[in-house]
């Protein structure tokens, strides 16, 4: 069986883009529940007031969504094919927090979170952790 | 809400940290799972070599910092700080990995501070 460029032989589950999506979608929405979550805490909280914070539970909910359907890709893609994707967080993190935590988001806010996206496109494009993937092909051969 | 402070800074720059560490041990930990014939065997490669405990261990680290730190600051200047991760990915390729890093990754980088000083700065 011919495997794709970036794959790794995958033997069930949905396609990897797919869930890679969803994973940044998790992480930034994630993100922003948990710090409203932590923000409408009261003021000096004790161990039950975080455990009884039910905005605290869907934050957790949403980030182990997130971390579950990132471990999926992990074992599908390439690291250099996956880590790219997860700029997308960036953006959505800036097109979200002001509509739901009111923060604003200046454009040289805007422009920062461009600038640093683009650039994490860039490094994690070029070749990543090159002796994960030999440790992957030893482990392959035995 | 405080203002940004160089302490929220130091303190979000080492969840970072600790979150891109756990990514080599995680990926490590779950190609042994995947490769194994059948899960019993999975298991068993698990306990003896235990990438995915130590992974874990990372991430709570991360975990309970980035707790602390969202509480405080806005989430639009916290979360471009985090893209320091890929800054500290090309730092760590020469010297642990053996890496070479390209004239690519190096303009990736360099745009990424100049993001993060135009966020944060």
């Amino acid at each position: 069986m011919a495997a794709q460029p970036g794959l790794h032989r995958r033997r069930w589950g949905p396609p990897p883009l797919l869930v890679a999506l969803v994973a940044v979608l998790l992480s930034a929405e994630g993100d922003i529940q948990l710090a409203l979550a932590l923000r409408t805490l009261p003021a000096h909280p004790s161990f039950w007031s975080y455990l009884s914070h039910a905005p605290l539970w869907l934050a957790v909910a949403l980030l182990a969504g997130h971390f579950f359907s990132w471990l999926y890709v992990l074992s599908c893609l390439e690291l250099s094919v996956a880590v790219p994707l997860l700029a997308g967080t960036y953006i959505f993190n800036a097109l979200l927090a002001p509509w739901q935590l009111g923060e604003s988001v200046s454009p040289r806010r805007w422009l920062g979170t461009l600038v640093l996206t683009l650039g994490v496109v860039l490094v994690s494009r070029s070749s990543h952790a090159s002796v994960l993937e030999s440790s992957a092909d030893e482990t392959a051969a035995q | 809400m405080v203002e940004l402070g160089a302490g929220i800074i130091a303190r979000t720059l080492g969840a970072v940290t600790a979150q891109t560490l756990a990514n080599f041990p995680l990926s490590l930990g779950l190609r042994q799972i995947r490769e194994a014939a059948s899960p019993l065997r999975a298991l068993r490669v698990s306990v003896g070599r235990p990438w995915l405990l130590l992974a874990i261990t990372l991430l709570a680290v991360h975990f309970f910092n980035w707790m602390a730190v969202v509480q405080l600051a806005p989430l639009s200047v916290l979360v471009p700080l985090t893209a320091f991760s890929h800054v500290l990915n090309a730092m760590l390729a020469g010297p642990l990995l053996g890496e070479k890093v390209s004239a690519q990754r190096w303009a990736g980088t360099g745009l990424i501070v100049l993001g993060i000083v135009l966020v944060a700065g």
